[in-house]
């Protein structure tokens, strides 16, 4: 739709043992018993969210402030009218809904409180990201399966493409609980967690007086996976210096990298680091391809970022999704 | 901001509704449910898709007349919750009446974008009581497998083995519809993709009613939407997808047209986790009018979100007073009378209606309706449908989290 460059312009997470998004290019697991980041959060109304909607606003309070677009008291340093909301998440706030389906069983209606149903409504995460931040231009979420949080950024790109905002929170987010455990029986792991990043026009960037740490390059959604990555680097040829692989990455090959334990710079299982994030996945790759284009790539380079979601018909996925970062050139 | 923008291309491609496929309570298919908003039929009954002990009244508007081995051929509908049974359903109603074979469709460059705010919730309720009653080593895993929203889309790709073609599952809740509607704009608009099939889906389901009878706007046994004795609710299940493709692709192939998308907005009122805001209702409607390069006075008449609650029904008139002013109220009318409140499907359901009023040209009616709240104040077109010349028609949808979407369908006219 749009040719209008679009660039990152903050980053945000919410992943225990994470201090900044740049961790996410380490090579270990946190370990320890690190602090949950959801205690970050405080004041009123923390009772009736769920652990989605914590772990989004917390990554989501993250990217806004770098990204310069609210102030120390939370509120929007730009017209809320310009900012647009895009989450991706495939289990969301499921554990809400089950719990309310549970009482509803054990202790028909009156079990239940007039306060949690907004909490069951499918988009409650984007929303309590815009009543908290007043962000109040297009708010929409995605469950996409895997692909979705790749899905969910090129969402974003086509709202600040269109015009219909001037600039987009995007949050990838998935709860690790009871509901998601039982809903998933077939994972053993889970990811607990959630990325954010802000985009918008490189103009506008350049506008705030902001530095652009990446920019969006192409975006294909295939039925394969190959075919995925075969087209955006058909459009974006430079030379791969990350890669960012999907869940359960066997068997899957991208043109000029292969799988294998990489170092910085190679090849990033963030599945495999922190447990398989579904939903999330797609933002925290961009998240951890921004942080590596704005500090960590060899100086000079010009390398991109390859970030890949969903193996579609090579694995057992619906659909293969890929996109690509590139570094950030002035407006 | 430029909320005006109608592209950035050059010369960005009109897109036109050419086919069209609903599940209602009402009717299953466009033309009997076009024969339903005609006869402003009413799909009403006692709900059975749960155990309803305990409640005092459970009217609700359920599809009972739905056989999914009807529409469903390649996949096994039980490999399919009810919510992605509608969906697919739908879309294959949406591909023949566009007089479009699977083939055809299959040779394009595709979007699938379907919304819905309970996905699978009702195999979620099931799933949940299995495990309190047994637990969770008992559940099911054909129903447990059927649970991902993300189906309701890549169900319709495996009906229909759809190779080039990207997919969204849109859970805004109850202005899901029309997310889907506008998604699918902007991807033909922009020459991404070739033909779109989008639309809403949800099946009743227990945690939904019951949320909303917790919050004691279920009516007992008739939406009422505008009327001053209005009592809430009734939920309802469907689906709408709508097939739209380029005007140039319609003209090429000599496909009945029903209307044009000439646009639509979003935007979230980011105060209120259910309270609708009216400052934010019209914002949305002014959105969508400049996308659509329309003017208030234009409209011939607005599918209301129009829910029959208090809060909604004031607060939606407010905001269309607001933009079209107190004397030049456009007639306002809510489908939701006949077909109760089908969720992430109803505002597919309700474009599909506006679709067809403007091939037809009627308006459908409000059914159930006595005596107009005066705090409401609109010509909602009571209990009978109205034959009307119609140019330009608005479709409302607002959902919790202050969700808003509106969509501007147009008739198309020839040049000639």
């Amino acid at each position: 739709m749009s040719r209008m460059h679009v660039v990152v312009t903050g980053l945000g997470t919410a992943v225990r043992g994470l201090g900044n998004p740049g961790e996410l290019l380490g090579d270990r697991r946190p370990g320890g018993v690190p602090a949950d980041p959801v205690e970050r959060l405080t004041g009123r109304g923390l009772r009736y969210k769920d652990r989605a909607t914590k772990l989004a606003m917390v990554a989501g309070e993250e990217a806004l402030a770098a990204a310069g677009l609210i102030g120390a008291d939370g509120a929007p340093t730009v017209p809320g009218e310009s900012v647009g909301t895009v989450v991706s998440t495939n289990f969301g706030n499921v554990d809400t809904v089950c719990e309310t389906v549970a009482t509803i069983a054990r202790d028909t209606y009156l079990g239940t409180s007039p306060m949690l149903l907004p909490a069951t409504s499918s988009n409650v995460v984007a929303s309590w990201l815009a009543i908290t931040h007043g962000l109040r231009g297009a708010n929409l979420t995605l469950c996409n399966g895997r692909t979705s949080g790749l899905d969910a950024v090129n969402w974003a790109r086509l709202l600040v493409g269109s015009g219909r905002v001037e600039r987009v929170l995007v949050v990838g987010v998935e709860p690790d609980n009871p509901a998601v455990r039982h809903l998933a029986p077939e994972q053993d792991e889970f990811f607990d967690g959630a990325a954010a990043l802000v985009l918008e026009s490189a103009a506008s960037a350049a506008a705030r007086g902001v530095r652009p740490l990446a920019e969006l390059g192409p975006y294909a959604r295939r039925a394969e996976h190959t075919r995925a990555v075969a087209d955006v680097r058909e459009r974006e040829p430079r030379a791969v210096g990350l890669w960012c692989v999907p869940e359960h990455p066997e068997g899957i090959r991208a043109p000029g990298a292969s799988l294998g334990p990489g170092p910085v710079g190679g090849v990033r299982d963030l599945s495999e680091l922190l447990g398989p994030s579904s939903g999330a996945l797609g933002v925290l790759q961009c998240v951890a391809g921004t942080a590596w284009l704005a500090g960590a790539a060899p100086d000079g380079a010009d390398d991109v970022v390859l970030a890949s979601a969903g193996t579609g018909d090579t694995g057992r996925d619906d659909a293969a999704a890929a996109l690509i970062l590139t570094p950030a050139r002035s407006a | 901001m430029n909320t005006g923008m109608r592209g950035t291309d050059a010369t960005p491609r009109r897109v036109v509704v050419t086919g069209l496929g609903v599940v209602t309570s009402i009717g299953i298919g466009i033309d009997a449910f076009t024969t339903g908003l005609r006869e402003g039929r009413g799909g009403v009954k006692p709900i059975t898709a749960f155990d309803t002990t305990g409640f005092d009244y459970a009217n609700g508007c359920e599809v009972t007349d739905f056989d999914p081995a009807q529409w469903i051929h390649r996949v096994d509908p039980d490999e399919l919750g009810r919510a992605s049974q509608f969906s697919v359903a739908a879309t294959r109603m949406a591909i023949e009446d566009a007089g479009l074979t699977v083939d055809e469709v299959r040779a394009r460059r595709s979007l699938v974008s379907v919304g819905t705010t309970d996905g699978e919730s009702r195999d979620l309720d099931q799933l949940v009581e299995t495990g309190l009653a047994t637990g969770p080593e008992s559940y099911d895993p054909v129903v447990a497998r059927r649970v991902p929203a993300g189906r309701l889309s890549s169900g319709i790709i495996r009906e229909f083995a759809l190779e080039d073609v990207e997919a969204v599952t849109i859970p805004t809740a109850c202005a899901a519809g029309n997310y889907a509607v506008g998604y699918g704009y902007d991807a033909l608009r922009s020459g991404d993709v070739d033909v779109a099939l989008v639309g809403g889906a949800d099946a009743l389901c227990r945690k939904t009613f019951t949320g909303f009878y917790r919050l004691g706007t279920i009516a007992p046994e008739a939406c009422q939407p505008f009327d001053k004795d209005r009592k809430g609710i009734l939920t309802g299940e469907g689906a709408g997808i709508l097939l739209l493709e380029s005007l140039d692709s319609a003209l090429a192939r000599g496909a009945r047209i029903y209307a044009e998308v000439l646009g639509y907005g979003l935007a979230c009122d980011a105060l209120h986790p259910v309270a609708p805001d009216r400052d934010s209702i019209a914002r949305t409607i002014d959105i969508a009018h400049r996308n659509a390069g329309v003017t208030p006075d234009q409209i011939d008449f607005v599918s209301a979100h129009g829910t029959g609650t208090r809060a909604n029904d004031i607060t939606e008139v407010g905001a269309i007073r607001q933009i079209f002013g107190a004397d030049a109220m456009p007639r306002t009318v809510s489908i939701k009378s006949m077909i109760g409140h089908s969720m992430g499907a109803a505002s597919a359901v309700a474009a599909a209606a506006c679709a067809v009023a403007l091939t037809q040209g009627f308006i459908p009616p409000t059914v159930n309706h006595n005596e107009t709240d005066p705090e409401c104040g609109v010509d909602c077109v009571p209990n009978e449908a109205r034959a009307a010349e119609l140019n330009i028609v608005q479709n409302n949808a607002l959902a919790f989290g202050g969700n808003n979407a509106v969509v501007i369908l147009g008739k198309y006219r020839s040049a000639a």
